[in-house]
C-alpha cells in the first residue's frame, strides 16, 4: 500500500474553522476597541459619531465577507492534486 | 464616557480653558497607510483580473482567496480603528487652575496625571521641519519645578498659542494662590 501525497483530499470546511478562529480574535478586539472608546472617550457627537463608523463599517464588512464565502460548497472535498496540479498537468495555480 | 463639565476634583470655580488633541496629520496618516494597503492587492488584482476571475472559479483556492482577502481588509480595518483610538483618546485638558494629561499607550494602557498651575515653572513650544511650520503644529513642555515631571503635548495644533495661553493662566493662579495665602494668613491672624 503507498501512500500518494497528490490523491489526499481536505475538506473544503476546514477554511471555515480557521477563519472561525480569526474572527473570534476579530470581535474580540472590535469589543475591546469599542469599550475604550465608549468608556474613556470624551461625551460629545464625534464620539457617538466615530462608534457608529466603526460598528456600522464593521458589521457592513463581516456582512460583505459572509456574502461572498456563501455560494461556494464548504462540504467537498478538494484533492491535492487539483490545486498544485497531478502528473499530467505540472501547472501551478491554475490562472497563473 | 469622559464629561468635561465633570472633571474628577474639580473645584467649584474651575473652567476648562482649552481641550486638545494631536493634530489631524496623525490620523490623517493612519488613513493614508490604510489606503495604502488596500489600494495595492486591489490594483494587481485588477491588473490580473482574467487570471483572478480563473482563479476564484476553482473550487478550492476560489474560497482561499475570499478567506484570505477578508481576513486582510478586517484586519486593516481593525488596526486602522485601534490607531485611531490610540490617537483619539490622547487628550490634554487645560483649566484654569491645572493641566490634565491623558494618554493611550495601546489597548491596555493608560495614563493619567494631572499638574497644578502654580507648580509649573517651565513652558516651551517646539515646531520642527517644513511640515510642521507648514501646518502650524508641534509640541509644548510643561515642565514643574520638580525635575521629573514634565508634561508633553505631543504634536498638537498651534503651539506658541498654547504656551502663551498657558503661561498666562500660570500667572493668573500663582497670583490668585499668593491671595489665598494671604487671606489664610490674615484670618489665622484674626483668631489668633
Amino acid at each position: 500500500m503507498s501512500f500518494e501525497f497528490l490523491s489526499l483530499s481536505i475538506p473544503l470546511w476546514w477554511l471555515l474553522v480557521f477563519y472561525g478562529i480569526y474572527l473570534v480574535f476579530f470581535f474580540l478586539y472590535t469589543g475591546f476597541n469599542l469599550y475604550h472608546l465608549l468608556r474613556f472617550g470624551t461625551y460629545g457627537i464625534g464620539l457617538y459619531a466615530i462608534t457608529a463608523l466603526f460598528l456600522g463599517g464593521t458589521i457592513m464588512l463581516v456582512a460583505l465577507s459572509f456574502t461572498l464565502l456563501s455560494p461556494f460548497d464548504w462540504m467537498t472535498g478538494v484533492s491535492v492534486s487539483s490545486i498544485f496540479g497531478d502528473s499530467k498537468n505540472t501547472q501551478f495555480l491554475p490562472g497563473f | 464616557m469622559f464629561h468635561l463639565d465633570r472633571l474628577p476634583n474639580k473645584r467649584p470655580d474651575e473652567r476648562v480653558i482649552m481641550f486638545l488633541r494631536r493634530q489631524w496629520f496623525a490620523w490623517a496618516f493612519i488613513l493614508a497607510a490604510a489606503a495604502f494597503l488596500l489600494a495595492v492587492p486591489t490594483l494587481i488584482g485588477a491588473y490580473y483580473w482574467d487570471r483572478v476571475t480563473v482563479l476564484l472559479s476553482h473550487p478550492a483556492l476560489g474560497p482561499l482567496v475570499i478567506v484570505i482577502a477578508s481576513a486582510y481588509v478586517l484586519s486593516i480595518w481593525l488596526f486602522s480603528f485601534l490607531e485611531f483610538t490610540d490617537f483619539y483618546l490622547d487628550t490634554w485638558i487645560i483649566t484654569t487652575h491645572r493641566v490634565i494629561n491623558i494618554e493611550q499607550k495601546g489597548l491596555f494602557n493608560r495614563i493619567a496625571s494631572e499638574l497644578h498651575l502654580s507648580a509649573v515653572q517651565d513652558v516651551t513650544s517646539d515646531v520642527r521641519g517644513i511640515v510642521n511650520t507648514f501646518f502650524d503644529f508641534g509640541d509644548v513642555f510643561v515642565q514643574t519645578a520638580a525635575e521629573k515631571e514634565r508634561f508633553v503635548f505631543k504634536g498638537i495644533d498651534h503651539p506658541e498659542r498654547v504656551k502663551e495661553l498657558i503661561v498666562k493662566l500660570v500667572e493668573e493662579e500663582k497670583k490668585r494662590h499668593a491671595q489665598r495665602v494671604v487671606a489664610g494668613v490674615m484670618e489665622g491672624t484674626k483668631i489668633i
